[in-house]
């Protein structure tokens, strides 16, 4: 009668080697290698952007003077001068569209979420704004500035 | 009325209370009423200026759509001298590219999305510094919470990037760059209709490799809030049955996460249909038939792009033909996802 109560816990019933983590095991090895490429795809899509930085400083860097900022584009077949008005009008421009969408995007986006969520017309107004997304910016009866409207209208509804 | 009449102290602190707590003034249920109205007034316009758009492109477009009908869409030439128009080669192109940007874009933002939502990089880091004896040091226990949130901001930061930007990036790099692999391509695997041209310069593939860049912040920031969004209770009891790593992120967390992820990807879809500065740049513009990805090709958006500023009379009607083809296989694709969306939305309820 002794031996079989101290029989029970000598014999286990797992094999506990199987237990521990090995990189023998194929599904172990396969979530190393997984990790191990999110990791390099991560990396390699900050790529792009250090890439552009880098050859924007390498091809404009030299000609980056303080009159190329502030001046205006020279006359023809003439040097000097720069692109001040460009960049006085990307503000403008930029500040204008951004006033002109942003109300509507969050008034929208206020009340597709709180005032008539879940109804028809609320679907109506995020597909709307889905395509607007969509919408090529040169479209010629949609003038550039609202291209960049469009994105901020377009995002706010889907992002709430 | 006795009571109050007798003791004014007591009297005092019901009448505060009464103030909090009283009925909106008119001013305050008007206010309510105009603000409702608005938000749905803006909602409206929001549908409004959809349609808005539609119809006047429509109503120019209109003498085009007349005179030549259906043919307009299996045309493969484009000839405004000859006055003959067709838009096949461009809507090849445009999906082509869009897809193959896709494809690109979504695999490397899916990566990223994993990547930075199911800390790697943090449990990775803390078992380093634990080993030398550096956790809980003051720069270094933030230290892996702050290098993801530069990756993070990193890969966002690409979506800052101007179009017309990544458009001299591409000539710059990305076709010099691209230029002797795919020439190996060509001359060791061109039986293959994909590699069957060789790469001239701009194409396809550097297209949808810009394509895939500028769409890939999108996607991995839309699935990344869809991962982080997956309950904890189904993340732990996943890991409770004993799965690795991967056998929970790819069988649990990934299909949790699907609708949004799916959602994602359609948002970058619409981005890369619409796109039209960088591929004007890149593919080339020449309106050919062609499986190769390596061979020059035409984006209808790139077309409006490159037409528009010299047109004139009927190349104006065609091309408002051509921009409502492209409005048309945005509003097909977006119509198509919702309705994957809903499905997988009706599949996916008992989990929430």
């Amino acid at each position: 009668m002794a031996a079989t109560v101290n029989k029970t816990p000598v014999e286990p019933e797992v094999d506990l080697p199987q237990l521990q983590r090995s990189l023998r095991q194929p599904r172990l090895l396969f979530s190393y290698f997984m990790s191990l490429m999110t990791g390099t795809a991560t990396v390699v899509a900050m790529f792009p952007l250090f890439s552009v930085l880098y050859l924007l400083i390498k091809r404009g860097g030299a000609s980056l003077s303080a009159a190329a900022l502030t001046e205006l584009p020279p006359a023809a077949m003439m040097t000097g001068g720069g692109f001040g008005n460009a960049i006085v009008g990307t503000i403008i421009i930029v500040l204008l569209a951004t006033l002109i969408a942003v109300p509507i995007g969050i008034l929208a986006a206020i009340y597709t979420a709180e005032f008539g969520p879940e109804t028809e017309f609320t679907r109506w107004v995020q597909f709307s704004a889905k395509i607007l997304t969509g919408l090529p910016s040169h479209s010629p009866p949609l003038s550039s500035s609202q291209g960049d409207s469009r994105l901020l209208l377009g995002r706010s509804p889907w992002r709430f | 009325m006795s009571s109050s009449a007798a003791s004014p102290a007591a009297l005092t602190e019901p009448e505060t209370v009464g103030d909090i707590s009283q009925p909106p003034s008119s001013g305050e249920v008007l206010w309510d009423r105009v603000f409702r109205r608005m938000t749905l007034g803006i909602a409206g316009f929001t549908v409004f200026l959809t349609i808005y758009v539609v119809i006047r492109i429509g109503r120019v477009a209109l003498p085009a759509i007349n005179s030549y009908g259906a043919g307009f869409l299996t045309g493969t030439t484009w000839d405004a001298n000859r006055a003959t128009f067709g838009v096949l080669p461009a809507i090849a192109g445009t999906l082509y590219s869009s897809i193959l940007g896709l494809i690109g874009g979504t695999l490397f933002g899916l990566a990223i999305a994993i990547f930075l939502s199911e800390r790697f990089l943090s449990t990775g880091l803390e078992n380093l510094f634990k080993r030398l004896g550096l956790e809980g040091l003051g720069f270094w226990a933030t230290f892996p919470d702050r290098i993801e949130n530069f990756l993070r901001v990193t890969i966002e930061l690409l979506a800052a990037i101007p179009s017309v930007v990544y458009g001299l990036w591409g000539v710059f790099v990305v076709i010099p760059a691209i230029r002797p692999p795919s020439q190996w391509l060509y001359t060791h695997l061109g039986w293959i209709p994909t590699f069957g041209t060789s790469l001239s310069g701009p194409g396809l593939l550097p297209a949808s490799v810009v394509l895939a860049i500028m769409v890939l912040p999108t996607i991995s920031a839309i699935s990344r809030d869809a991962l982080v969004a997956v309950p904890p209770k189904i993340r732990e009891a996943a890991f409770g049955i004993g799965a690795t790593r991967w056998e929970a992120i790819l069988a649990v967390f990934l299909p949790t996460a699907a609708t949004g992820i799916f959602g994602g990807v359609i948002l970058g879809f619409g981005r890369a249909l619409g796109e039209t500065m960088a591929l004007a740049m890149l593919a080339g513009n020449a309106n050919v038939l062609s499986w190769s990805i390596f061979s020059p090709a035409n984006t209808l958006a790139a077309l409006l792009a490159n037409h528009f500023p010299e047109a004139g009379g009927v190349e104006v009607g065609a091309l408002m033909y051509a921009a409502l083809v492209l409005l048309a296989i945005t509003l097909i694709v977006n119509i198509i996802g919702t309705i994957i969306l809903q499905r997988a939305d009706a599949a996916l309820k008992g989990l929430r």
